[in-house]
């Protein structure tokens, strides 16, 4: 019965660690051919190109609308909950803090996440039953250059570029709320956040868009890749794609507060 | 098929298990070996790709997607895509649907001639259908 208990464990834990080993060699190869200038070929840019239209201009007015409601509800939220707690000299920081470095990108990584991380392990799930993937190692197009890098970087960058106008609309919406709440006026709220801005919070949104995209197209890329040679297993690679994206989204959150914290 | 006869390395192969891509048109389907192999500009592929459309009179069908064409137009589409690659020799697995009448078999045979003067090709078909290639225009060779 122990045994048995302990035969189970070990043979998790190496499959874990295996499929960790696996992901993790994925990405070393993938970002290899992303600093080979060879895997720029006109295709791939013009994939790279649809991709970044699709992630980050398709879904901009439900992005921005969202940033709207939840911009000036959060942040009054925010300081609310400081004027409450006499901390009213620390609101810009707080704002900031909790705006640009934590809800930006982790709101941003969760609506790209159900967006286009489920439609890319769809597609390249859909693609690898259909037999598109043999078709195009037969004429010798690399996956990696063709399908995969064009996803990976439309990621990097449509992530960074939405936690950005995330934030930017996050707090220009706070401000109505200070307005009608606070009375505070325009140039006192912006003065307020301009001298609570530091260069680490712009840095932390910076690498946490780039790491959010990566995992958010990298992730489903790889589940989909997995994915058995039969139509009835496309929404299983997806549930269990979309798992795993999720905790490695958790996973850099916490890191990053970790690393902030130290 | 491919893995069973080895020939993916030096053929280029037209069979149904390497089917075009869906999510792209004929158009791109063929003019993306030429953009990824020779990294020819999109325009310029794309150009030649609808040339070699106009010789077998598919042009109708240049922006139509897999699933908006024939059997017989999807065939063409592949080999005109085995066409587009480096290799010399090119593998045509004929399949079910694209050869059912000896009129057929000869307008097909003359439009494969007609796309290209260059390349070996090779047509594999079920012996049983051997008929509709007798005095056509190419060597019939039996696997036993």
């Amino acid at each position: 019965m122990l045994i048995r208990f302990v035969e189970s464990v070990g043979e998790k834990s190496i499959k874990s660690f295996y499929s960790l080993y696996e992901v993790l060699h994925f990405t070393l190869v993938c970002f290899i051919h992303m600093f080979n200038p060879r895997s720029y070929n006109p295709a791939m840019r013009m994939v790279l190109v649809k991709q970044i239209y699709f992630t980050a201009v398709g879904i901009l007015p439900l992005f921005i609308t969202m940033a709207v409601l939840f911009g000036s509800v959060i942040i009054g939220v925010v300081i609310f909950v400081a004027t409450e707690y006499s901390l009213q000299d620390k609101i810009g920081s707080i704002i900031i803090t909790f705006v640009v470095d934590e809800f930006a990108p982790f709101f941003t990584a969760l609506l790209i996440s159900l967006r286009s991380g489920a439609a890319v392990n769809t597609e390249i799930a859909v693609m690898n039953v259909n037999r598109e993937l043999d078709t195009l190692r037969a004429y010798k197009i690399d996956l990696i250059d063709y399908l995969f890098l064009p996803r990976i970087i439309s990621g990097m960058i449509s992530v960074m570029a939405l936690s950005i106008l995330f934030a930017i609309i996050m707090l220009s919406s706070g401000y109505i709320f200070t307005f009608f709440y606070m009375g505070m006026d325009f140039y006192t709220y912006s003065h307020l956040l301009i001298n609570a801005i530091m260069v680490n919070d712009l840095l932390i949104l910076f690498f946490k868009g780039i790491s959010f995209g990566v995992v958010i197209m990298l992730i489903p890329i790889y589940s989909g890749l997995k994915t058995q040679n039969s139509y009835s297993n496309i929404p299983i690679s997806v549930l269990n794609g979309m798992v795993k994206l999720f905790v490695y989204i958790f996973f850099i959150e916490v890191v990053s507060l970790l690393i902030q914290a130290v | 098929m491919a893995k069973y006869l080895k020939i993916e390395e030096n053929y280029a192969l037209v069979s149904s298990e390497l089917p075009l891509i869906y999510n792209l048109n004929m158009l791109e389907n063929i003019s993306l070996i030429k953009e990824v192999h020779e990294h020819m500009p999109i325009a310029d592929a794309q150009e030649l790709a609808m040339e070699f459309l106009k010789r077998v009179s598919l042009e109708n069908i240049a922006y139509k997607r897999v699933n908006e064409c024939s059997i017989i137009e999807i065939f063409y589409v592949m080999y005109i895509r085995a066409l587009m690659s480096s290799e010399r020799r090119i593998f045509i697995e004929v399949t079910h649907g694209v050869v059912d009448s000896l009129s057929n078999i000869h307008k097909l045979l003359e439009s494969i001639e007609m796309l290209n003067r260059e390349k070996e090709v090779m047509i594999l078909d079920l012996q049983e259908r051997e008929i509709y290639y007798k005095d056509g225009r190419c060597n019939i060779i039996r696997l036993s």
